[in-house]
């Protein structure tokens, strides 16, 4: 930054008045560096503390000293092995895949009609779509809660997967980018003779790509992330996802014990394992995405 | 067969939208002057009696105000961070993007996980904090197990997940502050302080009532540290609304009073949704009026 080349400049050449704001300039920038690097510090340091622990022993965990060093990958091989947590990683996958996939391709397809074609009613449609980023998750809890009883389907992937598989905001994103991608390019393949099917797989979709990656990352970070819904809507510890199963595993309903940490810290890693993944490689995208569309 | 193919594509995600969120709020209304519960196993129609006996409860009462003080004590630290910090790394450079990337990261980490390392951190007897505490000569406190701290306890953890969102929008909205603003202040003499109050603050202001309605919104809507960390207690001292919603709709099975109680909640934050549709578009723009 200038301001860090102005504080290695010759000072003693320059006037009195301004050496003095280049001394300021720069111990300004001293100190913002210092409260930055402390703040990283406050927001990586509880990410540590789940590898540290995770690598502990039960006995060792309640002492002052840790031996850090060699890590103790026991709790890993436990939380794998002793507790479902396999079957919870396997099911929060599925679910998750199923919804990325599914709410983006719904996504497109509607947006896709809702940007470029004409046909009645469109815009009565298009309102009701952008009318569910109004609505809270909340209230539809109960009433959800209800028809699966209903239909028997509590505690199933129908239950989990199905509510998510239309997303209103991916809807509404993904229209706006493909307001302005030229409606010249669909005449031409309409001219070719290229039906609405094979226009938006061969010319839509592949100019929508960077909209389609946002998309798809925000509902594999929100599927994967949903708590309140999985917690209510399964009984059975085999349909646990891997954040009820972590709740679960952390105090189990009734039992006042004293948690496992080191095992409660290898479940915290692996529940985050797969979104620091995503998130090393595609933060770039999902920046974009929230500067683009901070409308959720 | 033509006219209706557009029809066909907008219908998977319409008739998802409609099956399981439209057609919640409908039945919710209709449910929330139904009583229907383990003692009433049909639904009979008791008028508006769900809404009075919410809101004459005084667990409710509770709720609401534990759940107006937990946004109280969130949203200003919330923005007040997310602006400085977004103000100290603005400028686009290797360092800042580091710093960026880390700040927003808690953002997209699941909110039980997160739940869960501050409930060990926060542990009175082998928590971090307390350890370090008494490293430091001072007394542990009871973090989460004080009905006096819980809730700010927290609170704690939800600006500590949720600044670096502020930060990166405010940081997108100080980018479209032109740069000649500024200097022409530095050519008239103004300092750093009088230049964030006299240029910053005033042409980030839609980004800040954008931000501060949706933290006001998502304040309203916290569960999940709640349901992990303390379930409601000690003694309902956290017990925010969506916790008793869920405690009185699903672990008492009284669904009528729970859709009430949603449905209060909705028309809650529908005013303030309004409100932040109407910033869209306007936001990033102001600066070059």
């Amino acid at each position: 930054m200038a301001t860090i080349d102005a504080g290695h400049g010759d000072a003693t050449a320059l006037p009195a008045s301004e050496a003095r704001t280049f001394q300021l300039v720069a111990w300004l920038d001293g100190f913002r560096l210092a409260f930055l690097i402390a703040l990283t510090l406050i927001v990586l340091g509880p990410l540590v503390q789940i590898l540290l622990i995770s690598t502990l022993d039960t006995v060792e965990v309640v002492q002052d000293d840790w031996v850090l060093w060699p890590p103790n990958l026991d709790s890993f091989v436990r939380a794998w092995t002793g507790v479902p947590f396999p079957r919870y990683f396997l099911n929060s996958l599925i679910i998750t895949l199923a919804v990325t996939v599914g709410s983006t391709i719904t996504a497109v397809m509607a947006a896709y009609v809702f940007s470029r074609a004409v046909f009645p009613g469109r815009d009565v449609l298009f309102l009701l779509v952008l009318g569910t980023l109004m609505i809270p998750n909340h209230v539809t809890l109960i009433p959800n809660y209800l028809t699966f009883a209903h239909f028997r389907m509590l505690d199933t992937f129908v239950a989990l997967i199905l509510p998510f598989l239309a997303s209103g905001f991916s809807v509404f994103f993904l229209r706006q980018f493909m307001m302005g991608i030229p409606k010249s390019l669909d005449e031409a393949a309409v001219l070719d003779g290229a039906g609405r099917w094979k226009i938006l797989w061969t010319i839509i979709v592949p100019l929508s790509w960077p909209a389609i990656v946002v998309v798809s990352l925000f509902a594999f970070m929100s599927s994967w992330n949903e708590f309140i819904w999985p917690l209510l809507a399964t009984t059975s510890e085999d349909m646990r996802t891997v954040q009820v199963g972590l709740r679960y595993l952390l105090r189990d309903e009734g039992t006042a014990s004293i948690p496992d940490w080191p095992l409660v810290m290898a479940g915290t890693m692996i529940t985050l394992a797969p979104l620091l993944v995503v998130y090393v490689v595609a933060e770039r995208h999902l920046i974009r995405g929230i500067t683009m569309g901070s409308f959720r | 067969m033509r006219r209706i193919e557009p029809y066909l594509y907008a219908l998977p995600a319409l008739a998802v939208l409609l099956v399981f969120v439209y057609w919640p709020i409908v039945y919710s209304v209709w449910l929330s002057v139904h009583r229907w519960d383990f003692l009433m196993p049909e639904p009979r129609f008791v008028g508006l009696e769900n809404y009075r006996v919410m809101l004459s409860d005084s667990q409710f009462q509770n709720a609401l105000w534990n759940t107006a003080v937990f946004t109280l004590v969130t949203v200003p630290p919330m923005l007040a961070i997310g602006l400085l910090v977004a103000a100290l790394i603005a400028p686009p450079s290797r360092s800042n993007r580091f710093f960026r990337s880390v700040f927003f990261m808690p953002t997209i980490m699941s909110a039980v996980a997160i739940a869960v390392v501050f409930d060990w951190m926060m542990n009175s007897e082998i928590g971090t904090f307390n350890r370090f505490l008494r490293g430091l000569g001072f007394d542990g406190v009871l973090w989460l197990s004080d009905p006096e701290n819980a809730l700010y306890s927290i609170a704690v953890v939800e600006v500590w997940k949720q600044f670096g969102y502020n930060v990166v929008i405010y940081a997108a909205g100080l980018q479209a502050i032109p740069s000649e603003y500024y200097e022409a202040a530095r050519i008239d003499g103004a300092g750093p302080s009088k230049r964030f109050w006299d240029i910053t603050f005033p042409l980030v202001m839609p980004t800040t009532f954008f931000l501060l309605i949706l933290s006001v919104i998502n304040g309203f809507q916290v569960y999940t540290f709640v349901e992990v960390m303390t379930e409601g207690g000690p003694a309902r001292a956290t017990e925010v609304i969506l916790f008793y919603l869920v405690r009185v709709g699903f672990d008492n099975a009284n669904v009528g009073l729970g859709s009430a109680v949603a449905l209060f909640l909705f028309v809650l934050l529908m005013g303030l949704t309004l409100l932040k549709m109407s910033t869209i578009g306007k936001r990033v723009a102001y600066g070059y009026d």
